[in-house]
């Protein structure tokens, strides 16, 4: 049933928990929402109110905490508790990040960046496996936003997905304006990343604000903040993407300065514009867009 | 190459201390790659320090954002978290506030901060539905003194040698004056809460101790005993009628007879 159910869903947005309430009262037009589970371990308030709105709308569980990348193995206790509140939702997706966040059982409370190698891959589909088998489901594994790479890297980043689906048989979250940030950040063509990334594997779609920061050195970084509307390169980007893998569950983050709900409500209706007019016009189209 | 367990420690302790030449030759960029992992280094210090500074309104409205920035650093530091839910994060604050680096500031600081986090984590829990006094009335009399009861998951008791459930008053209901006499004066607070709302009253010595006695899972008569203590006047039969008339008991345990919470 979920199948069918995501495959005719329009663009989704992030669900905070300034907006649960209001959710559940005004019951919005929405397509879908997305969570991070670990705003709800400790919130009772909160979950009781998710599993009110995973009545009415469908529910995408995205974790920041999984940390698949992390060399010393994943929390399992983490993941045990992510488990039992994925069991209570029936979450139409399950995601995280090609990223880590522990090391030696400190928490870093960010998204760090992986050298792409032999070693790392074997880590990180290990990590997948370990989940997928704990979850009982596809995990749907996200391409990161960077701001720095690493000298040992062997492998590009959509090789390093590619070789990660291979091993696991997971699902990919294409993160379309995390491949704008990092191209511009380190240096190279997200279109060419585009048409490099398994395209077959895409489960979802994200798009997340961004904010430029001018550098020391006279260039400029982009910074992946969620805090701010969908920028024009990346509304570019993603009509690329949909004229070349297809429409796909899309997701609009924003998770810093957020807005009424209503203002998230009207950027999924343009990624759902975006999508349509892509798919009519195609991939040469979309690009010169 | 390095393995990558070791390139992770690296990282992170360039991102959580000091970056070392070692990391530099680890990283790639287009133009520094130092100064794009200081944007590693901001997001971990600023991410935590808004979440301690949202864990305790009350504390950084009194010692100011400076010092407040400064001290969630400071618990950052000698205590980082070591679980992926931020929001069960910096409890250890108040352990830290109150040690001798922190001896400067006002001797009630470590009661507010105590204050701050529990009603924050008490306003998101949930009501468990509540039993009757009449329950109580199939334990035989003998047995009560070894009964314990349940209370709701949103209760917390706190006790201060200083009135510091008026400083959050003052802060909550934005009604500072501009200055304020205070006094020591010791104080029984009772905290509730449940589904985003919070507030707390003051109790007498004999209710609080009882209350708090069994909240830690104490059978009824150490309750009392613990009461007693403090008020020789206590009236166990009188506290128990409050406490199942305001709704706080949730089950109730006989070591005797398995009852309908079992």
């Amino acid at each position: 049933m979920h199948s069918q159910v995501v495959s005719s869903l329009g663009a989704g947005v992030g669900l905070r928990l300034q907006h649960l309430a209001a959710v559940i009262k005004d019951r919005p037009d929405a397509s879908w929402f997305e969570i991070h589970p670990e705003n709800y371990l400790a919130n009772p308030y909160a979950a009781e109110l998710l599993l009110e709105i995973a009545r009415s709308y469908p529910i995408s569980v995205h974790s920041v905490g999984v940390s698949v990348g992390s060399a010393g193995g994943i929390d399992r206790t983490h993941l045990a508790r992510v488990k039992a509140l994925i069991d209570r939702l029936d979450p139409i997706m399950v995601s995280g990040h090609l990223a880590w966040s522990t090391h030696e059982g400190d928490y870093l409370n960010d998204l760090l960046p992986l050298p792409y190698h032999r070693e790392s891959l074997a880590i990180v589909a290990d990590h997948i496996n370990q989940v997928q088998d704990a979850l009982g489901r596809p995990y749907h594994l996200e391409n990161p936003s960077t701001y720095l790479g690493f000298a040992d890297s062997t492998m590009t980043e959509t090789a390093f997905l590619a070789a990660v689906v291979d091993k696991t048989g997971c699902r990919l979250l294409c993160d379309v304006s995390n491949v704008h940030v990092s191209a511009h950040n380190l240096g190279y063509d997200p279109y060419r990343y585009i048409d490099e990334f398994p395209g077959e594997a895409i489960g979802e779609m994200h798009l997340g604000g961004l904010e430029i920061e001018a550098e020391a050195n006279g260039g400029e970084v982009i910074i992946d903040t969620h805090s701010r509307p969908i920028d024009g390169h990346a509304w570019d980007l993603y009509a690329y993407a949909v004229a070349r893998f297809g429409a796909r569950p899309t997701l609009i983050e924003w998770d810093n300065a957020i807005p009424e709900l209503t203002t998230l409500l009207d950027e999924a209706a343009k990624a759902d514009a975006v999508a349509a007019s892509a798919l009519k016009s195609g991939v040469r189209s979309a690009r010169a867009g | 190459m390095l393995a990558l367990a070791e390139t992770q420690a690296t990282f992170r302790h360039a991102v959580a201390g000091e970056p070392s030449s070692a990391v530099a030759g680890l990283l790639v960029a287009p133009r520094d790659p130092i100064e794009r992992l200081s944007i590693y280094r901001r997001h971990y210090r600023e991410s935590f320090r808004r979440h301690l500074r949202g864990r305790y309104p009350t504390l950084e409205w009194l010692i100011g954002t400076p010092r407040m920035t400064a001290l969630a650093d400071a618990v950052l530091e000698a205590r980082p978290p070591r679980a992926p839910s931020l929001a069960e994060y910096g409890a250890e604050l108040t352990e830290i506030i109150a040690g001798p680096d922190y001896a400067d500031l006002p001797p009630y600081v470590a009661d507010i901060a105590r204050l701050d986090w529990r009603l924050g984590s008490i306003a998101v829990e949930i009501e468990a539905p509540a039993i009757a006094i009449t329950d109580l009335a199939a334990i035989p009399p003998h047995r009560l003194g070894d009964v314990r009861v349940d209370l709701q998951p949103g209760l917390s008791y706190l006790r201060s040698a200083w009135p510091v459930d008026e400083l959050v008053k003052l802060r909550v209901t934005e009604t500072a004056p501009e200055q304020l006499a205070f006094a020591a004066e010791t104080v029984h607070l009772e905290l509730r809460g449940a589904r985003g709302k919070f507030g707390w009253r003051r109790l007498s010595g004999g209710e609080f101790f009882f209350r708090q006695s069994l909240q830690a899972d104490r059978p009824l008569a150490a309750a009392a005993e613990q009461a007693l203590c403090d008020d020789p006047g206590f009236d166990i039969s009188a506290a128990l009628a409050r406490l199942f008339a305001e709704g706080l008991a949730t089950a109730i345990h006989s070591p005797h007879r398995e009852t309908q919470d079992d």
